[in-house]
């Protein structure tokens, strides 16, 4: 990526025809594809423009389902694996921490099911709910950012657990994920 | 091409190049570009993905997040004075190196997150982790058997620090030497005054670290890693 503003800025008019150019060119392009490694692509990444933190007691209405942002109880979810769906208010508090929200429709199979609990075994900022209702059977959130999936298997789940888990799109990644308030919606 | 010719004359590489310099031009610029390219990739300057420094760097954030996770448990409950003083120091301590740590990673370029968990493949109880429900039972006991359990859990917990901290001394990064041997040296000093602070209350000091007794046994239950 990089290396294709510094070629491309240069090759115009005859420039462009020289021998040399054109012999170096595709090392340049192989030194392009290079430092674009081999990362699944998260181009299909929805990102969304929530700055504020207000906090607000009582139920909240989102435009996303599941939400992306905005405001959000005072408390946060504690991150962890839940099996009922939780409160949208305090998820998008762990959100603005940095916790990535995984939700999966109710019908999705025990395997793909067993596929999600790995994929954030071992990480402290997610939550890994059922979201009744939801368009995909697979849905990724973070604050300012979601991910629409088909399937539990889709390789850009690490990927984009890579990039937004206590990412730089969160307004206060990195505070706590832990917490006292652990409720859901069936307690 | 005047422009070029004129370089070359001011250079005295006119006629001695066949007159003809745009290709050394484009020739040392793709050189440049090389060198930045494969520079980013394999300098020496940021540690690189997967590098000890960047590998303690995450691990070290999580073990710090139970730490202050398992002080601000304790701070919930009327503990004595001397652990209420402890479980903030250590609060706002580990804290601030969390977010040192992660500023670090944000100048490396790289995310806080990764591609894997943090402290993939170890066992965190060898760590010091504690599990969530030693986490729960801050909770839940007793006020005085609940800081004797804090410390317990507490005086485990830095000498897995200690031991994690050994990642960073072999860095080889400046910053993060200085960063891990201020770990060793505060956490082994607290080491001694939570054992201390267990004998004046007549209770058991644990006697040492869990042996890791299976490669990544620890990942599930885990306070913090679910």
């Amino acid at each position: 990526m990089d290396a294709a503003f510094l070629v491309l800025p240069v090759c115009r008019g005859r420039f462009c025809h020289n021998a040399v150019m054109k012999r170096m060119l595709p090392l340049a392009l192989a030194l392009i594809l290079a430092s674009c490694g081999s990362k699944a692509d998260l181009g299909a990444v929805k990102t969304f423009i929530y700055t504020g933190g207000e906090h607000q007691e009582g139920q909240i209405e989102y435009t996303e389902h599941p939400p992306v942002g905005g405001k959000h109880n005072p408390r946060w979810q504690k991150c962890g694996v839940y099996t009922a769906p939780l409160y949208d208010q305090y998820a998008v508090h762990s959100m603005e921490h940095g916790a990535v929200w995984i939700t999966y429709l109710p019908t999705v199979s025990a395997d793909d099911l067993a596929k999600l609990k790995a994929d954030v075994d071992g990480r402290s900022y997610t939550l890994l709910s059922p979201y009744p209702g939801q368009t995909s059977p697979v849905v990724l959130s973070a604050w300012n950012a979601q991910l629409s999936l088909d399937s539990a298997s889709d390789p850009r789940i690490p990927a984009f657990l890579s990039k937004y888990e206590q990412g730089a799109t969160a307004p206060e990644r990195g505070a706590a994920c832990d917490g006292p308030y652990s409720v859901t919606e069936t307690q | 091409m005047r422009v070029g010719a004129a370089v070359g004359r001011r250079l005295g590489v006119r006629r001695s190049l066949g007159g003809q310099l745009w290709p050394w031009l484009v020739a040392a610029l793709l050189a440049a570009l090389l060198v930045w390219v494969v520079g980013r990739q394999v300098g020496p300057h940021f540690p690189q993905e997967g590098s000890t420094a960047v590998v303690f760097a995450r691990d070290m954030r999580l073990h710090h997040g139970q730490a202050v996770e398992l002080s601000l448990h304790i701070l919930e409950r009327p503990v004595s004075k001397e652990v209420r003083l402890l479980a903030q120091d250590i609060t706002v301590t580990q804290e601030a190196q969390i977010g040192q740590m992660g500023g670090w990673l944000d100048i490396w370029g790289l995310p806080f997150s990764g591609p894997n968990p943090p402290m993939q493949g170890m066992n965190r109880v060898a760590m010091g982790m504690a599990t969530d429900a030693q986490v729960r039972s801050l909770d839940t006991l007793n006020a005085k058997q609940a800081e004797v359990k804090y410390l317990q859990l507490m005086i485990q917990h830095h000498r897995g620090g200690v031991q994690m901290a050994q990642g960073g001394l072999d860095s080889g990064v400046p910053q993060v030497v200085t960063l891990a041997r201020a770990i060793v040296n505060a956490q082994t000093a607290e080491i001694a005054l939570i054992a201390r602070m267990l004998r004046e209350r007549g209770a058991v000091i644990p006697a040492g670290l869990p042996q890791g007794a299976s490669q990544g046994g620890g990942m599930n239950g885990m306070g913090m890693g679910h």
